[in-house]
């Protein structure tokens, strides 16, 4: 941590910006920041630390939205798995 | 009524997709109905012979319908199967569809939440240590995706067969053994004219991403983001 706590407030924030958007290009920031921002990606991400950040956290899934994504779910599975037993059994029967 | 807009709301992606599948299907459906049915009109001007149309229900379950479906699915699963293996292991800098350079591979256990570094509210398959099971919840949407390949594959070629063995006949050529089907230019040419264009349109992605811009989607980076960087979402 100690890179990091050599930064001012405001490069730390400046720092955690470019984190949070995700920009990787080590090369491009001065050697002082990228040894704050290896600190930083080694610090827990709020999910490893047991808390979503606000924006990121969905409300839990009621009943009927659980069953509507497996249906779904199914759906699509099922879609496929039929069309392909379907078009084969076509294919051998007509030979 | 509020729970079912809710959950139509937040479902609509997979919804919106399976609607505008279904109506293309039957759209193809239609037109290749219409198709088949010229061509036969077309054929029997030049024997002097009666059209063999057929009807939309019997074209539902013919040869010609079952390989145009199946040539084009078997393109996309292989599409998505080797987009997932090579993303894994090859990075394209600045593309909002691959990893960052240096980070290839299988990535470690706390990266990927596995094992005791799984949460409350990972899948049970996640939370298992290393074994079979994990294994192949870690691989199932490339072993599903791999499998549909395979399946459409096959059904491309049986249904392939049985179309090209029906065209032999009316033109008192010879019949293919199913073996000697896959073997011929006409499998390889409709298969890997549809592989071609996969390729080709995720290779555009990929390249495409790196300077372009879509705002909103997750399928592009920021549109405020550099060029240099590399982002797996927007």
């Amino acid at each position: 941590m100690s890179a990091l706590d050599d930064l001012a407030p405001d490069q730390r924030a400046a720092l955690e910006l470019f984190v949070e958007r995700g920009v990787t290009d080590d090369e491009a920031i001065s050697a002082r920041a990228r040894a704050a921002l290896q600190a930083l990606r080694a610090m827990p991400s709020p999910s490893e630390a047991g808390q979503q950040p606000e924006d990121e956290r969905e409300e839990p899934l009621e009943p009927a939205e659980q069953i509507g994504m497996r249906l779904q779910f199914g759906a699509y599975v099922s879609l496929v798995v039929l069309g392909l037993v379907f078009f084969t059994i076509i294919g051998l029967s007509h030979n | 009524m509020d729970t079912v807009r809710i959950v139509l709301r937040r479902n609509a992606l997979g919804l919106i997709f399976l609607a505008i599948f279904a109506l293309s299907l039957v759209g193809q459906s239609i037109a290749g109905h219409a198709d088949y049915n010229n061509d036969a009109i077309d054929h029997s001007r030049l024997t002097g012979e009666p059209a063999d149309k057929i009807s939309y229900l019997r074209y539902l379950v013919s040869s010609d319908f079952g390989q145009a479906v199946m040539e084009n699915w078997q393109s996309e699963w292989l599409q998505f199967v080797v987009f997932l293996m090579v993303t894994v292991w090859l990075t394209q800098r600045g593309s909002a569809e691959s990893k960052v350079p240096g980070e290839e591979g299988l990535e470690s256990e706390e990266e990927q939440k596995l094992g005791e570094h799984a949460g409350p509210d990972s899948p049970r398959a996640a939370r298992r240590g290393p074994g079979a099971l994990r294994w192949l919840y870690e691989n199932s949407l490339l072993l599903v995706m791999g499998a549909f390949f395979a399946g459409s594959w096959f059904a491309q070629s049986v249904t392939g067969w049985s179309a090209y063995n029906s065209e032999q006949l009316s033109h008192e050529g010879d019949r293919l053994s199913w073996l000697q089907y896959v073997g011929s230019s006409d499998f390889w040419q409709t298969t890997l004219q549809n592989w071609q264009s996969e390729f080709l349109a995720v290779g555009a992605m990929v390249v495409l991403s790196i300077y372009l811009r879509q705002r909103g989607s997750p399928q592009a980076k920021p549109v405020g983001d550099p060029h240099t960087t590399t982002a797996t979402e927007g």
